[in-house]
């Protein structure tokens, strides 16, 4: 494969590291906060980004209500920054077993960046998207 | 515009003194100090290499160093965004998949070659792993996907709709090489190109 990089040299020794970046481990904080609503509906409530590192927290706090027999969940999603398919990926597993127990999972006020990955990936035609609370609970 | 990523044992850079100088990383919250040269001065060149552990707790720097280099105005900040959600959905992956070993001693290394000019933005991702070649993964049918709940392949389904090319290359012995680009302006149809392979 004819590689721009190397032709300019900087790459023409192969992989061979030169260097390595030691990142500063400045990782956002990632929070789930939970909330008894009416009906029965419980509100997960996140913080922060949702990616490939984050996301087994939420599915255990998901699976963790699914143990208690709560499968009306409403995700709050206001201050969620980012999303990848790791943390879309969560509610789609969650989804179809919310149903079977006659539940749901309604995603509540995306952040455009994250309205922007759930209109790509599709999923505003299989979640119930809502703009607030009382929206929310209504879909119950 | 380039800079090695120096050796970081000593002197412990962050990932945006990897990527340097300063400009703002839009709508994803950004660390002071992001940015690339070019954006400094006006020019959409930009060039930045990171290297990182195969970890994902370093995926939220390897996409602030492409907001980075993205600050410098090539593409519209939904756009951009996009951009580095491709690429964590790359690295993410290699992150997942590639390291498979626990030999002791493996280094378990990503490297990232971020470079940008006037007409386009392109990102070289190389690792040791093990060979994954994303075009082999079929096609998602997404609707069909949602519907059975099925998670996997979503995030290659992203970074197919997200970049105009994708091409990949497996060293036998050295390294895996995944090239994207997304261009500033399609050159026809909806900008995508042939995907590739050697």
């Amino acid at each position: 494969m004819l590689c721009v990089l190397c032709a300019e040299g900087f790459l023409n020794d192969g992989f061979e590291l030169k260097g390595r970046v030691e990142l500063d481990m400045a990782l956002e904080e990632f929070k789930i906060e939970k909330e008894s609503a009416d009906k029965g509906v419980m509100i997960v409530r996140l913080t922060g980004y949702l990616d490939a590192h984050t996301f087994e927290r939420l599915e255990e706090a998901i699976a963790e209500l699914f143990g208690q027999q709560r499968y009306k969940i409403v995700v709050d999603l206001s201050h969620v920054e980012y999303i990848s398919s790791a943390g879309a990926g969560v509610f789609i597993g969650a989804l179809s077993e919310a149903h079977e127990h006659k539940g749901n999972i309604v995603l509540m006020n995306p952040t455009p960046n994250v309205r922007e990955v759930f209109d790509l990936l599709g999923l505003t035609q299989i979640f119930q998207v809502v703009d607030d609370k009382s929206a929310a609970l209504a879909v119950f | 515009m380039s800079r090695r990523s120096p050796s970081g044992a000593q002197t412990r850079p962050s990932a945006a003194g990897a990527a340097s100088g300063s400009g703002s990383a839009g709508s994803l919250p950004a660390a002071p100090g992001r940015g690339v040269p070019g954006a400094a001065n006006g020019s959409k060149d930009a060039r930045v290499e990171l290297i990182v552990p195969s970890d994902t707790t370093y995926l939220s720097e390897v996409r602030q160093a492409v907001l980075g280099v993205l600050s410098n105005g090539l593409f519209e900040q939904v756009q951009a965004n996009l951009i580095a959600l491709a690429i964590d959905e790359a690295v993410a992956n290699i992150m997942e998949h590639a390291y498979t070993s626990s030999r002791a001693g493996d280094r378990k290394d990503i490297e990232i070659i971020l470079k940008s000019d006037a007409t386009r933005f392109e990102v070289l991702i190389r690792d040791r792993g093990a060979a994954f070649d994303p075009r082999a993964v079929p096609e998602v049918n997404v609707k069909e996907h949602l519907r059975q709940g099925r998670k996997g392949g979503l995030g290659i389904f992203l970074m197919r709709k997200i970049m105009d090319e994708i091409n990949y290359s497996f060293k036998q012995g050295v390294h895996n090489e995944l090239q994207m680009i997304k261009y500033a302006a399609p050159a026809g149809g909806d900008g995508k190109r042939c995907v590739r392979s050697s």
